[in-house]
């Protein structure tokens, strides 16, 4: 597949290879931060049962599973300070412009008064998309992986509706 | 034609220009002087639309938008080209932009003055930045060039070969405002001295009224500005105490 030319969509002369790498990097750590949700959803499951014999898992009574916001916790945040991270990025954009020359005085006599805000917004506002929505597909993950692997009776009602309350 | 109509700039409470009427027909080179904070600069910014502003300014009869703003290029001492960019690239960003850029005219002046083409800028001497900044001016394809400072930094032989191909190449429909303080150096290539003080048009003069006076650009700027020729035998003398 040919690589996509993102040179078009940045700030000419900005280091575009940086702030790719910068996002992936910190897309993959955000990734590997969100499966923290796993250990956590493990640990409350466990908590569910008691050991019989060392070997034999029984269903306590009563048993109440911790609600899925409280084991989701703060494991999506890498996404969401990312996401920030890209919104700070457009200034850094428009300071660009300023930056060592005053190439912004080039950018407002273009005949196309849309390239400067198209070369400054673009990508950031193309990442910070790419991690909310990263950040939604993990929380249906692993919402998913709640649902299906807690036993029903220990769920409290109302999982998807506190999602949203508890989300910052 | 630029044609400014009591064009009125302030900054804060500073008046920066005041009610400015100045014609800029096309084909012709004007030069236009004043001291620092004059209000050159910022006469050349109202005019590409940089500043708000009072008063009118038109461009072949429109006012200034990216409809006609090609018609326009600018050079500066600031430097208004990217610094990561080497003038290769610049030279296809320009040709994309601008349907009118020389391509022509960009190879012939880059050879000129020796310019390295897959060097970024941010490499280049300061007075190589200097030249670049000129040849992209110059380049656009632009009716209208305004040049601020636009050789500061930049030695005199290269300025004076710089004058001559500049005449050289020049169109006859293309018009050129030249700020800067080399008077003397630049009076046999412009067309036109205007002279502003503190935001005012205080003088406008062509060269062949000049000529025909017997007086030089110098003289002219010397007597609208009331020079004080003997202030400085005055101070020594004041230090000193010591006629001269």
């Amino acid at each position: 597949m040919r690589k996509p030319d993102l040179t078009r969509w940045t700030p000419p002369g900005f280091n575009v290879n940086a702030e790719a790498h910068f996002f992936i990097v910190g897309l993959a750590a955000s990734f590997l931060l969100s499966l923290t949700f796993i250990p956590g959803y493990s640990s409350a499951r466990k908590c569910l049962y008691i050991t019989y014999q060392s070997t034999e898992k029984i269903l306590m009574e009563g048993a109440r599973m911790a609600d899925f916001s409280e084991i989701l916790g703060f494991t999506l945040y890498g996404f969401y300070i990312l996401a920030i991270c890209m919104l700070g990025m457009i200034i850094f954009h428009y300071i660009y412009h300023y930056k060592d020359s005053k190439s912004i005085y080039l950018m407002k006599r273009l005949p196309k008064s849309s390239e400067l805000h198209k070369r400054c917004l673009a990508l950031p506002i193309t990442a910070f998309l790419i991690c909310i929505i990263s950040a939604f597909v993990m929380l249906l993950v692993y919402f998913g992986i709640y649902m299906t692997f807690t036993p029903e009776q220990c769920i409290a009602p109302d999982q998807w509706q506190k999602i949203w309350r508890d989300l910052p | 034609m630029i044609e400014l109509k009591k064009v009125r700039k302030n900054y804060g409470g500073k008046v920066a220009l005041r009610d400015v009427d100045l014609l800029l027909p096309r084909g012709e080179i004007v030069g236009l002087f004043g001291e620092n904070g004059a209000g050159k600069t910022t006469l050349m910014k109202c005019i590409l639309g940089f500043l708000p502003y009072d008063g009118t300014i038109t461009l072949d009869g429109e006012p200034v938008t990216p409809k006609n703003i090609e018609k326009i290029s600018f050079a500066t001492s600031e430097h208004s080209f990217f610094p990561g960019l080497s003038p290769k690239a610049h030279k296809d960003f320009y040709a994309e932009h601008f349907p009118k850029f020389s391509n022509a005219r960009f190879e012939g002046l880059m050879d000129f003055f020796e310019l390295p083409k897959n060097k970024l800028l941010k490499h280049f001497s300061v007075g190589q930045k200097n030249q670049f900044e000129v040849i992209l001016s110059l380049c656009q394809g632009a009716d209208y060039i305004i040049m601020d400072e636009p050789f500061a930094g930049n030695d005199v032989f290269n300025r004076e070969d710089f004058y001559k191909v500049l005449l050289g190449i020049l169109e006859p429909n293309e018009t050129i405002l030249l700020s800067t303080h080399l008077i003397e150096e630049v009076s046999n290539f412009i067309g036109r001295a205007v002279l502003i003080h503190r935001g005012e048009i205080i003088g406008d003069v062509s060269a062949l009224d000049l000529e025909e006076s017997g007086s030089s650009l110098i003289d002219f700027v010397k007597n609208t500005y009331n020079y004080r020729s003997d202030r400085v035998s005055k101070t020594l003398e004041a230090l000193t105490g010591k006629k001269e």
